[in-house]
């Protein structure tokens, strides 16, 4: 194995730096060039700094938003997009086994977290099944991401519902900026072989395109019994991009992107036989396909339109859950300023979603296929005060469902600049997640065993409610952000969540005898009735120390407080204290360390499989490390370390169905080549 | 061995036809904002007619007025002296506030006003140009929805500009095919 992987290495090592004799090394633009010299559509081609653009962008907006860019995601090492989300503040990140995340902000976290909204350059991907992510499925080609927009608390005055703890945007560059070849390769213990590959052209002057397709294989992780979870898995994915400008004023993007994989796993479930629980291997092949369009009028500098559409189908099928979905959803949104300040955004929305669920094991829907219906309007006016001191945004969301009918959810928020060095910023917003398919239609299986005293067994099952409430939470929010000098900023985040009528699953009375089927039934069913509240903080420094060492600091802490009607126990997904801490060290000219270390406490896991229903889970502190040495200006070298400093730890267990895995150190090599 | 040699080989042609397709052009990256907006008013200069009555003499400079902060001197210094249409370009930083400000406007062909400059400035100068043939280019929102003529803005990283052409031809001048190409056009009064 290592032989092999060695052999991969040296042939690439071969390989890469006989095509560098062949390829003349680009040089790199000269930073003081005479720009008279260039023509106004050369000009309008070159992409602008300003001093305080950067932080501007970030600072002066009135919400808990923190930015992982291209940058930080190569320096780091990371081979996902979750891992990335752990550079965040406020937001939870743990894997359950090689390919299930378990991923939200500010508590409440599991593998099915319902309440996160994410996008993929405005394709939202969490499924409404369960209305969470399958993150194994959500794919970028890394190289090319622009950046990832972390933002905690509700989004719902812009993005709808199920964007009640946060808000994640993944945005993928322009055509015009991956312009030129990429290829990387890589192979190490977890992260097993990776081939990604990537080149953009041009037609004519205002229209880019790029390819991309990729391939990963990672390799299977150990139960924390000690076996194997055989949970090993690959995904091969291809897309395209294509930005058009079509005159000054229109801009034109197409996009889409498809995938196939195939997932292994040990799922332990029901069976009909004693002792009427079992263990079954299970392929779960996924694949999917999106196309997108989007069109952007510039109407004038403080005035435009834009209209977007896409379609996504995705396909699974995991025994206990098979599910196909097709979505359509239809955009349109137009912002303008009306004078004295104000700047008016309004937009019209529309989703359709055909789903299938035939052929599921422990998941029975009824109905077993359906068409979901949503649309929906917000308007947001943002008033800037003379002066330009205070800025104060106010809208709503106005969206009808399937399941609990319209929804308002609006939100006010002010920013106060008091200085060019300070910010200071309050919310309060309502969000609503609304029930998804599994909660209103489905009857899960999760338990079986024999019964004292009775020939049938008994079943334990999760039963949907159909006449719910949608979930509530009002968001008291405010932040201080302070950039003491150029090299130093700091952002602090506070916030108080009220969740009303949060849906719990509860035991019913008692069992009951199916004659017909031969078994005894145990009903766990679902119901409004929790009430939490929770409230904490959230911290990120960034420090420059010299201009070769980095540093990034996110530490968040959790307070809560959870009662219900019947003073019935279920709490989890809160981690109290949460660190992470990146050095970046730019070594040499050519040779980069980085260094990151994350802390994470103890955690509650909902557990089924436990009396007490919940497993806890220890608190873990690792490290990776990375180290890349450019070999020649569009050759690197890296090699990454993950998890360092144990063996193996746990980070999360997942619901049911599966035991608990552990996450073990690894290392990767590799190489990248641009040109 | 001989696999490897041909692997290279093999992987070397297919660089090689991949760097004939590639694309040629290197633009600089991320300037400076200033800078790059200096560069676009002295295009400004060649792709607009000004009326002939907009200067004294065949031989006299191409004024700009410039008014914002101290790092805008730095970045519109890179045309000051640079010829254009067969005139010397010639930058004056005139404080909004001082005794001559309307003389140095008089005298000026184009007025470029940064954000850094007050709506209260902003409006004075506006009104001192009024029906002159003078190109006035500013940054802040509804610029042109106050009487200026071109009006930058920033969309992904990129400038971009808008014209209000009922304004510049209040002014009049003559904005080339080329330029209108690229303007978004708004036509506020």
């Amino acid at each position: 194995m290592l032989y092999v992987f060695l052999k991969k290495v040296m042939l690439l090592l071969l390989l890469l730096p006989g095509l560098s004799l062949i390829v003349p090394a680009r040089c790199p633009a000269d930073q003081t060039q005479d720009l008279t010299t260039f023509s106004i559509e050369e000009l309008m081609d070159i992409k602008v700094i300003s001093v305080s653009k950067k932080s501007q962008r970030l600072s002066d907006s009135a919400a808990a938003i923190f930015v992982i860019t291209r940058e930080d995601i190569r320096r780091s090492g990371v081979t996902s997009i979750p891992d990335a989300l752990r550079m965040a503040p406020g937001v939870n990140v743990a894997r359950i086994d090689a390919n299930k995340w378990a991923i939200n902000c500010r508590g409440f976290n599991s593998r099915f977290s319902p309440s996160l909204q994410v996008l993929v350059d405005g394709r939202s991907v969490y499924t409404p099944s369960f209305s969470g992510v399958y993150w194994e499925v959500t794919n970028v080609l890394l190289e090319d991401v622009d950046r990832i927009e972390v933002i905690r608390g509700p989004g719902a005055t812009i993005w709808g519902s199920n964007a009640v703890n946060g808000v994640i945007n993944i945005i993928t560059r322009k055509a015009n900026d991956t312009q030129g070849g990429f290829l990387q390769t890589s192979a190490g213990t977890v992260e097993k072989n990776m081939v990604a590959a990537r080149y953009g052209g041009a037609m004519g002057e205002d229209k880019f395109w790029r390819i991309y397709a990729k391939h990963r294989a990672r390799d299977e992780f150990d139960r924390l019994s000690g076996e194997n979870a055989s949970d090993d898995w690959q995904i091969n994915q291809a897309g395209f991009r294509m930005d058009a400008q079509l005159s000054a004023a229109d801009d034109v993007i197409v996009q889409g992107d498809i995938y196939d994989g195939h997932i292994h796993q040990d799922l332990y479930l029901y069976s009909r036989t004693s002792p009427y629980m079992d263990e079954f291997p299970v392929k779960t092949n996924v694949s999917g396909s999106n196309v997108m369009g989007r069109w952007t009028k510039v109407l004038s500098g403080t005035s435009e339109m834009s209209a977007k559409m896409y379609y996504d189908a995705m396909h699974r099928s995991e025994d206990m859950l098979n599910e196909d979905r097709y979505n359509v959803d239809v955009e349109f949104q137009h912002r303008f300023g009306m004078g004295f300040g104000n700047d008016v955004i309004w937009g019209l929305r529309l989703r359709h979603s055909h789903d299938d669920y035939s052929g599921s094991k422990a998941t029975f829907m009824d109905p077993e296929s359906t068409n979901n219906l949503l649309y929906s309007a917000f308007i947001q006016d943002e008033i800037s005060f003379p002066g330009d001191q205070v800025k104060l945004t106010f809208g709503s969301k106005f969206e009808h469902n399937d399941y609990t009918g319209f929804e308002i959810q609006p939100s006010t928020r002010l920013l106060w600049k008091p200085g060019e060095r300070h910010r200071l910023w309050a919310a309060i917003s309502r969000a609503t997640r609304i029930p998804s398919r599994v909660e209103a239609d489905a009857i899960i299986y999760f338990n079986g065993t024999s019964t004292a005293g009775s020939p049938y067994p008994t079943y334990t099952r999760f039963l949907n409610n159909k006449d719910q409430t949608a979930e509530t939470l009002w968001a008291w929010e405010a932040g201080y952000r302070f950039i003491p000098q150029q090299n130093l900023s700091i952002d602090l985040a506070l916030f108080f969540n009220d969740y009303k009528d949060l849906r719990i699953y509860s035991i019913q009375n008692s069992a009951y005898i199916d004659h017909v089927n031969q078994m005894v039934i145990q009903d766990v069913a679902l119901s409004n009735m929790a009430n939490v509240q929770s409230w904490g903080a959230e911290i990120s420094v960034d420090l420059a120390t010299g201009s070769h060492a980095k540093w990034t600091l996110a530490y968040s802490f959790i307070f809560h407080d959870y009662y219900n009607d019947d003073d019935f126990e279920l709490d989890f997904g809160f981690t109290k204290h949460q660190v992470s801490l990146r050095g970046r060290f730019d070594l040499t000219k050519n040779l980069t360390l980085d260094a990151w270390f994350r802390y994470v406490g103890k955690t509650k896991a909902n557990y089924v499989f436990f009396e007490s229903l919940t497993y806890d889970i220890d608190d873990y502190a690792t490290l990776d490390l990375r180290l890349g040495w450019r070999i020649r200006p569009d050759l690197e070298f890296f090699l990454t370390g993950q998890n360092l400093l144990q063996d193996s730890h746990l980070e999360f267990v997942q619901e049911a169905f599966s035991y608990p895995v552990e996450v073990p150190r690894s290392a990767y090599a590799g190489l990248t080549y641009k040109f | 061995m001989h696999k490897t040699i041909r692997t290279v080989l093999f992987a070397g042609v297919c660089q090689f036809l991949l760097c004939m397709i590639a694309p040629k052009t290197t633009l600089p990256q991320n300037l400076e904002e200033y800078r790059v907006k200096a560069a676009f008013v002295y295009n400004f200069t060649k792709l607009i007619q000004w009326p002939e009555a907009a200067f004294d003499s065949d031989q006299e400079n191409f004024n700009i007025a410039v008014f914002g902060n101290e790092q805008l001197k730095e970045s519109f210094g890179t045309i000051d002296g640079k010829i254009s249409t067969g005139r010397v370009i010639s930058i004056r930083y005139p404080n909004p506030e001082s005794k001559d400000l309307k003389k140095t406007l008089a005298d000026s062909q184009i007025v470029f006003i940064s954000r850094h400059t007050s709506l209260e400035h902003v409006l004075q100068i506006l009104k001192n140009t009024v029906d002159r043939p003078v190109l006035t280019i500013g940054e802040i929102k509804s610029f042109s929805r106050a009487g200026g003529i071109i009006q930058f803005f920033t969309r992904d990283d990129h400038l971009h500009f808008e014209v209000n052409i009922q304004n510049a031809q209040a002014h009049h001048l003559k904005f080339s095919s080329r330029l209108l190409k690229l303007a978004v056009i708004v036509n506020e009064k």
